[in-house]
C-alpha cells in the first residue's frame, strides 16, 4: 500500500516535471514563431502602404487610395514631422539590439528604446532638446518655434554630446553648417524642434531650420538617433537660395 | 516613270513603307522595287531607316529636323527671368542628372521643372514635378571643434592620417572620416564626422586648444554620421564599406547589450512629404491622398 503511494507520487512528479520541461523548451519556439508572424504581418502592411504611395506618385493631384490594414501586434505610427510611416513591435527578440536592415524601402531597426525630450540638460536656465538612448546623449539648444523664428546660429547650437558608457561629456563643441563654405550661411533666423517626443520610443530627430538671410540661403537639418545606436545621423534637406 | 511613282507613294506615307508594301502598291516584284529604291536613295530622294529588323523607306526631308530644332527653340522660350524669379525648364531623361550653372536636377522622371533664385518662392511646372527634387548645386560642410576632457592626449585622424592643415580629398583616402580619440581614457572615447553621402568634397583637421574636424560634401544625397562611441578611431575603418554600400550603419560601432528589445519598421520618402500625425493599432482603414495644392505632399489619415 505504502509502496503504491510512493509510486503514485513519483509518477506524478515525473509527469509534472516533464510537462514543465517540455513547456519550457517549447515556449521560446512558440514565442519566436509569434514574433516572426507579427514581424511578417507588419512588413506586409508596410509593403501595401508603400505600393499605395508609389501608385500615387504617378497620379494627378487629388488622387486617392484607401487601404484596409490590420495591425494586430504593435502600433502603426504616421509621423509627418519625421516624414515616416512606422510600425513598432514591442518585446520582440528577433534581432540583436542596435541592428538595422534595409529591405526595399523599409528600414528595420532593432533596439531597446530611446527618449526624446526637452530639458535644461546643461543647467544654464535654458531649455534644450535631448535625444538619449542607453549608450549616448545628444542635445541641441531649443530655439523658437516653426511659427516664431528666432536667431539661429549653427556654430553654437550643440549643447552636449555624451558617451554614457564611458561617462565622457563633450560640452558646447563649436559646430557649423556651411553652404558652399560661406561663413554667413551658418546663421540666420529659424528654429529647432523635436520631431517626436517620448520615453521608450524607437527613434526621433532634432529638426533645425535656418534662414540665413545674409546669404539668401535657407535649409533644414535633421539630427536623428535610434535605440541602441552610438551615432547620430545628420543630413540637410530643402536647401534653397544662393 | 516607275521611280516617280515610287517617289509619289513614299511621299504620301507619313512613316515610311517596307519593300513588301511598296512592291504590292507598285505591282512589281520586290527585287525590282529594291533596285528602284537603291537608285532613289543614291539620289537622296528617299531615306532608308531601320526599326528593329525591318527597313522602312520614306521621303528624304531635311526640314523635319529643322522644324524640330525650331520647336526646341520655342520650348526654351519657357525660360522666364525677372529680378525676383528665374525658372529653368529641364527636360528629364530617365532619372539621370541634368544641371545648369546654379541648379542640379537628379533622380527623377519629371518633364519640366524650375526653381527660384529667391528663398521666398519655389516654382515647379510640368506634369510630374512631384518627383523632382531640385536643389542647389553646391556643397555642404559640417564642422565640429572640441576636445575630449582636455586636448592633452587627443589625437585627430583623417582616415589613417594625422597631418593637420591639409585638405584631404577622396583620392587621398580609403576611409572618408575625421575623428578624434583619447586613448589615455579608459575605453578610448571616440567622436567624429563620417561621410555617408554621394560625393565627397574634402575633409580636414586642424588643432589648437581643441581640434577642428571639417567635412564637406555635395548637397544632393548628403549625409553625415557623427559617432559618439569608444574603442578609438580604427573602429570606423571597419565600417566604412558598410556605409558606402548602404548609406548608413546597420549596427552600432559597439553593440549594446540591452535586455529589452523592440523592432521598428519604417517607410520614408526623401522627395515626398508625408502629412499626418497619428498612431493606431488593430483593424482600420487608411486614406492616402495626393495633396491638390502641393504635389509633393501625400496626406495620410485614418478612416
Amino acid at each position: 500500500m505504502k509502496g503504491d503511494l510512493i509510486s503514485g507520487v513519483v509518477a506524478i512528479v515525473i509527469v509534472v516535471s516533464s510537462t514543465i520541461l517540455v513547456l519550457n523548451t517549447i515556449n521560446p519556439f512558440v514565442q519566436e514563431s509569434q514574433d516572426f508572424q507579427a514581424f511578417n504581418e507588419a512588413e506586409q502592411t508596410l509593403k501595401s502602404i508603400d505600393a499605395a504611395i508609389n501608385q500615387l506618385f504617378v497620379e494627378a493631384p487629388g488622387a486617392r487610395r484607401t487601404l484596409d490594414v490590420n495591425v494586430r501586434s504593435g502600433r502603426l505610427v504616421v509621423s509627418g514631422a519625421e516624414n515616416k510611416i512606422k510600425i513598432r513591435l514591442e518585446n520582440t527578440n528577433l534581432f540583436s539590439s542596435g541592428v538595422r536592415k534595409q529591405e526595399g524601402n523599409i528600414l528595420i531597426s532593432s533596439g531597446a528604446a530611446m527618449s526624446a525630450y526637452e530639458s535644461d540638460i546643461d543647467g544654464d536656465g535654458n531649455t534644450d532638446l535631448v535625444l538619449e538612448n542607453g549608450v549616448m546623449l545628444f542635445a541641441v539648444k531649443k530655439l523658437g518655434t516653426p511659427s516664431s523664428h528666432v536667431v539661429a546660429n549653427t556654430t553654437d547650437m550643440i549643447v552636449l554630446m555624451r558617451n554614457k558608457a564611458l561617462d565622457i561629456n563633450v560640452s558646447y563643441p563649436r559646430s557649423g553648417v556651411f553652404i558652399n563654405d560661406k561663413q554667413n550661411t551658418a546663421y540666420g533666423v529659424g528654429y529647432t524642434e523635436l520631431t517626436k517626443f517620448g520615453i521608450n520610443i524607437a527613434s526621433s530627430s532634432i529638426h533645425l531650420y535656418v534662414n540665413a538671410t545674409q546669404a539668401n540661403v535657407a535649409y533644414d537639418v535633421s539630427f536623428s538617433l535610434g535605440a541602441s545606436q552610438d551615432f547620430i545621423e545628420m543630413h540637410a534637406t530643402r536647401v534653397v537660395g544662393a | 516613270m516607275t521611280t516617280e511613282r515610287i517617289l509619289d507613294i513614299v511621299e504620301n506615307s507619313s512613316y515610311g513603307l517596307t519593300v513588301e508594301e511598296l512592291s504590292s502598291k507598285m505591282r512589281i516584284n520586290e527585287k525590282s522595287t529594291l533596285l528602284f529604291l537603291d537608285k532613289l536613295i543614291a539620289e537622296k530622294k528617299v531615306k532608308k531607316t531601320k526599326a528593329g529588323s525591318i527597313f522602312f523607306y520614306r521621303k528624304f526631308v531635311i526640314f523635319i529636323p529643322i522644324v524640330m530644332i525650331f520647336l526646341m527653340g520655342a520650348a526654351s522660350a519657357q525660360d522666364m527671368n525677372s529680378t525676383s524669379f528665374k525658372i529653368i525648364p529641364v527636360l528629364d531623361s530617365a532619372g539621370t542628372r541634368a544641371q545648369s550653372d546654379t541648379y542640379v536636377l537628379f533622380g527623377s522622371v519629371g518633364q519640366i521643372s524650375g526653381t527660384t533664385t529667391s528663398v521666398s518662392f519655389n516654382l515647379c511646372s510640368g506634369f510630374m514635378c512631384n518627383f523632382i527634387e531640385l536643389i542647389l548645386h553646391g556643397k555642404i560642410t559640417f564642422l565640429l571643434e572640441f576636445n575630449i576632457s582636455g586636448n592633452t592626449n587627443d589625437t585627430a585622424f583623417v582616415d589613417n592620417y594625422t597631418q593637420t592643415a591639409r585638405q584631404y580629398t577622396a583620392s587621398d583616402l580609403s576611409n572618408y572620416y575625421a575623428c578624434l580619440q583619447d586613448v589615455n581614457i579608459t575605453g578610448s572615447p571616440t567622436f567624429g564626422i563620417i561621410y555617408a553621402g554621394s560625393t565627397l568634397n574634402y575633409i580636414n583637421i586642424s588643432s589648437g586648444n581643441s581640434f577642428v574636424l571639417r567635412l564637406s560634401q555635395d548637397i544632393p544625397g548628403n549625409k553625415f554620421i557623427l559617432p559618439i562611441t569608444s574603442g578609438n578611431c580604427t573602429v570606423i575603418n571597419t565600417r566604412t564599406a558598410e556605409i558606402a554600400q548602404y548609406g548608413t550603419l546597420l549596427q552600432p560601432f559597439v553593440l549594446a547589450n540591452e535586455a529589452i528589445n523592440a523592432i521598428e519598421l519604417a517607410l520614408s520618402y526623401p522627395s515626398v512629404q508625408i502629412v499626418g500625425s497619428f498612431d493606431k493599432s488593430g483593424a482600420f482603414g487608411l486614406i492616402f491622398e495626393k495633396n491638390e495644392t502641393n504635389e509633393n505632399q501625400i496626406i495620410v489619415k485614418p478612416v
